[in-house]
């Protein structure tokens, strides 16, 4: 019961942290018509548009700049809240937009992170066990050149091999998977694993280190005294206490990857949020703007919030001791 | 019942592989424990004690190698036995217990789920009764809520219930051989009384003979039957408890007795182990280093630092939104210490010692109270004149290890005071002239702090707090984390210090005997409270609070208890 209830405060003072940092951002995001240089109207309009003063009201008159900025911030923090996004400069509600991409994205990076996670976490363990001996040296040496190719270097290597070489898979694309959920997911594959194998290397890394420091902790050894397989002390104690940092990394870089995979969707022409911000940014399209940021602040916060959650789950002096 | 010989090392060398090839750590050691009996192996760190201990359970750590010897236990030699028939004896027919419980027990898994496994790895019995199993030891080892404490995680636990959940844990199986290595080091005086006292009734009704290594000649006094000991991985001298006290036979143990600070020889100077160019150990007294080097400039009796009901309160809640609760750290202290003499302030852990010199020091604001130091309060002082009045005052801490830079010279390291408060004037000189009054060599200068042993870095700590002649240095746990010829070594050291710079110590221990070696008056501190205040001796001979008789009756001393554990068998 004790540890329930610590736990439900716990988790609701988190809640309301998280809540806070979407409003201090959703504010940045407001600001942005403000800090951008230049009168965003003129700007929409194009400098070459040479407009009237009745376009540029009207234009004023439509994205609501004519009213004064208290009661535009406190009506687009209102709209945001009830999930009203504004309208696109095309007229079409940002929200459309933004939920067409979002689960793009989120298929994209859950893919790379299940696949860095299946392969970094074990490799990493292995790399730890053998530790100075040949198989540490090769895995390391090879996690630092995962580390360092870019991924659109990468990317470009895998294209080149496996599709247009040995043609086994489609180089680019994106097809729902209510049409053909076969090929859905072979288009999947080749960015899936270009953004994964990189993430692999970097969480191996971690593992590594996390578990080489919790190997030489006192009570594996006491472990080990009292007679348990070396199997038992070594995927049931030592993992579950060096998943920490783990957990951490995983957790930011699939925060990370929510806006920030615009190498490999433009490469591989993956219609995610990364893309509809960058297309949004070079048309000047704003409110669309707005948007999709607000969108990946959101998720990278929502992310957080499970990170920590799960760090209470797998720590209790995390669970007891939060202050 | 005592005479089945059951665990058997048979001249046991253990060396460990290093850049510069094999370095021994233990030398054809041999040695036998006999079915219920209790065996004392003493030595001090760097004996290789631990390494035996860890050898005879065939848990030695990756770099050490076993070049000679055999270790026989129930019919296998465990050296050379494969892992299946290990681990069916590890937990199940010989079981250890660590050092420090707290680190020993796997954090992040409840104490009752960690016996239940304990148990279930060798005994065929279903999770429910090895619940019930796991809650009769936990009783049995003295823990007084049984069902909370399975329950509880370790981090929530003290050090001494960790240590009994980890002594369930050894006996659970009811195993033929405890080795115990340290398991009370880590503990407060009172609470090594009770794991003492356990271990022996364990002892007595499971009828497990117990290898107990320490370095602490007191405790192998208390429980020993017999006792080994071991110096720089040779076994000097092995002998029943009684005759080993009365009449040592190697040079080695007779030094390392004298070197134990004496309740009935207060502040002479102390015997240390002396080795010649040849490797004859004897016990030697050491010549004064140096003789009074400038007159004294305060008649003596004056009072240096006088501390006025000090308090400082500490505010903590149990989770972001319950109500933050008091506790009080230093509950209105005052305290009195006479120019050029030493006030030693004795209590457990958690006591606030540390607190109160933090905030002598002023590393720390206290809530309410004053502390004058030769007539001026320091608790008013403003930043600047607090950072003139430091240079009267120094602190030495516990570890030599954490308390020095290791990129810094011991040139830098010393002079860093001078540095800050003289820019660097005379820098070498003085450094030079602090490494003669600490006894190390003037080469020292622009050498590492890993090149040193800890007894000499604790000589570099000390000399540093010298730099700007304080007139108050505060040693906070300076030699507990010494052994006891090197304590002694820098226990006289300190009184050298004290004749010839004048020096006045606040001096902060958990032990009992030293305290009482060194000081002139002794305050006992107890949850904040100071509560006994008198000259040495009074306090010692006649304490008349109930704690301060609590803790000396616990300190494990030679000369008495044996009988007294004796006449109880």
């Amino acid at each position: 019961m004790e540890t329930l209830s610590t736990f439900v405060i716990t988790l609701g003072s988190r809640l309301v942290t998280a809540l806070v940092q979407l409003w201090v951002i959703a504010t940045l995001v407001f600001s942005i018509m403000y800090i951008m240089p230049g009168d965003p109207v003129l700007l929409l309009l194009g400098p070459e548009s040479n407009p009237s003063s009745e376009t540029v009201a009207a234009m004023c008159q439509q994205l609501g700049l004519d009213q004064p900025v208290l009661s535009q911030y406190l009506k687009w923090l209102g709209n945001a809240a009830t999930g009203d996004l504004g309208n696109s400069l095309d007229g079409v509600p940002v929200v459309e937009y933004v939920t067409s991409s979002l689960p793009k994205t989120i298929e994209l990076a859950s893919a790379a992170i299940v696949l860095a996670a299946i392969i970094g976490v074990p490799v990493g363990i292995a790399a730890a066990l053998r530790r100075g001996r040949f198989l540490d040296g090769l895995l390391t040496s090879l996690s630092t050149l995962g580390i360092s190719v870019p991924v659109y270097i990468l990317g470009s290597l895998l294209i080149l091999l496996l599709s247009l070489q040995l043609g086994w898979l489609p180089s680019s694309g994106y097809t729902d998977i209510s049409r053909n959920a076969f090929l859905h997911f072979q288009k999947l594959t080749l960015p899936g694993v270009t953004l994964g194998l990189g993430l692999a290397a970097s969480i191996a890394r971690m593992t590594r280190s996390s578990m080489l420091e919790i190997l030489g902790r006192d009570f594996v050894r006491s472990l080990r005294a009292r007679g348990m397989r070396e199997r038992r002390v070594i995927w049931l104690h030592v993992l579950r206490n060096a998943a920490i940092p783990i957990v951490t990394i995983i957790g930011l870089q699939l925060g990370n990857l929510m806006g920030g995979t615009v190498l490999v969707e433009a490469l591989f022409n993956w219609p995610g949020l990364s893309t509809l911000l960058v297309t949004a940014v070079s048309n000047r399209n704003y409110p669309l703007v707005q948007g999709s940021i607000l969108t990946i602040a959101a998720l990278f916060i929502l992310i957080n919030l499970c990170v920590d959650i799960l760090y209470s789950l797998l720590d209790p002096r995390i669970r007891r001791k939060r202050a | 019942m005592p005479g089945r010989e059951i665990l058997r090392i048979d001249n046991l060398s253990v060396a460990f592989k290093t850049g510069e090839g094999l370095r021994a750590a233990v030398n054809g050691v041999s040695l036998s424990l006999t079915s219920g009996e209790i065996l004392g192996l003493v030595g001090e760190s760097g004996s290789g004690k631990t390494i035996l201990s860890l050898a005879a359970m065939s848990l030695l750590p990756r770099n050490a190698v076993v070049t000679s010897g055999r270790v026989d236990f129930a019919g296998a030699n465990l050296l050379t036995a494969r892992p299946d028939v290990l681990r069916k004896l590890r937990g199940k027919r010989i079981s250890m217990i660590f050092q420090d419980p707290m680190a020993s027990l796997d954090p992040v898994f409840s104490c009752g789920s960690q016996i239940i496994e304990a148990i279930l790895l060798h005994e065929r019995v279903n999770r429910r009764q090895a619940g019930e199993r796991a809650r009769d030891l936990l009783a049995r080892v003295g823990i007084s809520d049984p069902a909370r404490c399975m329950r509880s995680y370790p981090h929530e636990l003290s050090g001494g219930q960790c240590q009994r959940v980890m002594i369930a844990m050894a006996v659970a199986c009811k195993p033929d051989v405890i080795i115990a290595d340290e398991p009370t080091t880590a503990l407060d005086v009172t609470v090594q009384k009770q794991v003492l006292g356990l271990l022996r009734s364990l002892n007595q009704e499971i009828g497990a003979a117990i290898l107990l290594i320490t370095h602490d000649l007191g405790v192998i006094y208390e429980v020993a039957d017999r006792v080994a000991v071991i110096y720089r991985g040779d076994l000097m001298e092995e002998a029943t408890t009684g005759n080993l006290f009365v009449s040592p036979r190697s040079a080695y143990t007779e030094a390392l007795i004298a070197s134990m600070p004496s309740v009935s020889a207060p502040k002479s100077r102390l015997p240390v182990i002396g080795r010649d160019d040849r490797g004859v150990i004897s016990s030697v007294v050491e010549a004064r280093s140096a003789l009074k080097a400038r007159p004294s400039s305060e008649p003596e009796g004056a009072t240096l630092l006088n501390i006025r009901n000090l308090t400082k309160t500490f505010w903590t809640r149990e989770s972001s939104l319950s109500a933050p609760q008091a506790f009080s750290a230093v509950d209105d202290v005052s305290l009195a210490i006479p120019a050029r003499s030493t006030l030693g302030l004795v209590g457990e852990s958690g006591c606030g010692k540390s607190t109160l010199s933090r905030l002598v020091m002023r590393l720390m604001e206290p809530d309410s109270g004053s502390i004058e130091f030769e007539g001026r309060d320091l608790v008013s002082l403003d930043r600047d004149r607090l950072r003139a009045a430091r240079r009267d005052f120094a602190l030495v801490f516990q570890n030599p290890y954490g308390s020095l830079n290791p990129r810094q010279t011991v040139t830098d390291l010393i002079a860093a005071p001078i540095d800050i408060h003289e820019k660097g004037r005379d820098r070498e000189a003085t450094v030079a002239k602090l490494l003669d009054a600490v006894g190390l060599p003037r080469d020292a200068m622009c050498r590492y702090p890993h090149e040193f042993s800890g007894g000499q870095r604790q000589r570099i700590v000390i000399a540093r707090a010298l730099a700007l002649n304080p007139k108050l240095l505060i040693c906070d746990e300076a030699v507990s984390a010494l052994d006891v010829s090197v304590q002694a070594q820098v226990l006289n050291l300190l009184q050298d210090l004290q004749d010839e710079f004048d020096l006045t110590y606040l001096f902060i221990s958990h032990d009992m005997s030293v305290v009482r070696h060194v000081s002139d008056t002794i305050a006992v501190m107890q949850k904040g409270k100071i509560v006994e205040t008198g000259p040495a001796a009074d306090v010692f001979d006649n304490p008349k609070a109930e704690y301060t008789r609590t803790l000396l009756s616990a300190v494990p001393k030679i000369g008495t208890a044996q009988l007294t554990a004796l006449e109880a068998r």
